[in-house]
């Protein structure tokens, strides 16, 4: 297992890769890589077209912005409620094909496994509101790593439509 | 924020680290000096970069208060500086010898260190706003910086668009071996509490 790892990183090395930034949103085509490193109670959602090869992301902070509109408008990847759309819009922006669209996400831990402040519930209402949106616009959650109380690092991969997983102290995984 | 509000929180952070500093230095009996904290004001995308690399592990202890006054503060320290403080810690008790129960016992350490640190923080704080400020039970977090900041950064989103960062370096000149180590502590407010403690001091 950790060699077919060692190989894929190897061959992905070649690829380029794009960052996703915290509330920001990037899209790719087969083979780049897109990414987004240290999730705590943050979401890296991925909603994507397996038929094309062309996936959009969103590094998304909080639950909700329709309390605060102009912000979200401006800002969509921030909140859960606004992300979906804007990445279904993305896509179709580039000319993807939205009826066959599938979702992967990972994140939304709770970092302080022993606090009770309630501030901490934030990553575990981040994951549902994507879970509920994702209903909502009719698209398939084909995998998820959610919850828990460890960091990760998520790596999409377009060319093969794998959402790799890390954390501190556990093998990487593909879902 | 105005230019009177920043000076009122570097006072605060002056105070703060000082405080939190000596906590410190009577628990593991060894004088501490503390710098001058680098206190900053950040615009809350600038924080992953501005603290380097998101995969750095860290140890973070969180300590939140939840009565006059709603403030999270993070201590965060470096694992390498974890470990020296740790080792600090330890030197005063025998540590058992099963590394399932000295891991546990490290973590316990550390929680308290910070957690008597920080509660020095709030507490010097509360004093200097005359209100009562009390911490909950602390909690602990060995894991990526990335991952440690981006819930307290999005407390500040749903508060505002800045982050208060108080840098500060502690050194023990007494030990055979000087180490210094650097620690961050992030003050997180609640929505509302920075425009109390202004109105409080009457800088609002």
């Amino acid at each position: 297992m950790c060699s077919a790892h060692a190989q894929k990183d190897l061959a992905t090395s070649h690829a380029a890769s794009i960052s996703v930034g915290m509330g920001e949103i990037a899209s790719a085509s087969s083979p780049t890589v897109l990414f987004s490193l240290g999730l705590g109670s943050c979401i890296g959602l991925v909603i994507y077209s397996p038929k094309e090869k062309i996936a959009a992301m969103a590094h998304i902070m909080l639950p909700e912005g329709s309390s605060k509109t102009d912000e979200a408008i401006k800002k969509p990847g921030k909140y859960a409620d606004f992300a979906v759309e804007a990445l279904i819009n993305e896509l179709k922006k580039l000319g993807v094909d939205t009826g066959s669209l599938k979702a992967k996400m990972a994140g939304g831990a709770k970092m302080f496994a022993n606090s009770h402040s309630p501030i901490m519930a934030i990553g575990e209402k981040n994951a549902a509101k994507v879970i509920e949106m994702l209903e909502k616009h009719q698209i398939p959650l084909v995998s998820k790593d959610i919850g828990g109380n460890k960091g990760r690092s998520v790596r999409f991969y377009t060319d093969t439509c794998m959402l790799e997983i890390k954390a501190i102290g556990m093998r990487p995984k593909l879902i | 924020m105005n230019k009177l509000q920043e000076d009122l929180l570097r006072e605060i952070a002056n105070i703060g680290t000082g405080h939190a500093a000596s906590a410190l230095s009577q628990l593991i009996g060894q004088v501490v000096h503390v710098s001058v904290p680098n206190a900053e004001v950040v615009p809350f995308e600038e924080i992953p970069t501005h603290f380097g690399d998101p995969e750095t592990p860290v140890c973070a202890v969180l300590a939140t208060c939840m009565t006059n006054l709603d403030i999270h503060l993070v201590l965060i320290l470096s694992e390498e500086d974890s470990f020296q403080l740790s080792d600090l810690l330890m030197g005063q008790i025998s540590p058992p010898s099963d590394p399932d129960a000295y891991e546990a016992v490290v973590e316990s350490a550390l929680t308290e260190a910070g957690n008597i640190m920080l509660g020095a923080f709030l507490s010097a704080l509360g004093d200097f706003l005359g209100v009562g400020l009390h911490p909950e039970a602390p909690s602990i977090a060995f894991d990526m910086l990335g991952s440690i900041l981006d819930i307290m950064i999005s407390i500040f989103g749903e508060v505002g668009d800045t982050a208060f960062v108080l840098n500060t370096s502690l050194s023990f000149p007494d030990l055979e071996h000087q180490r210094i180590f650097t620690g961050k502590i992030l003050m997180v407010p609640a929505p509302g509490t920075f425009e109390k403690i202004f109105s409080i001091m009457g800088v609002a």
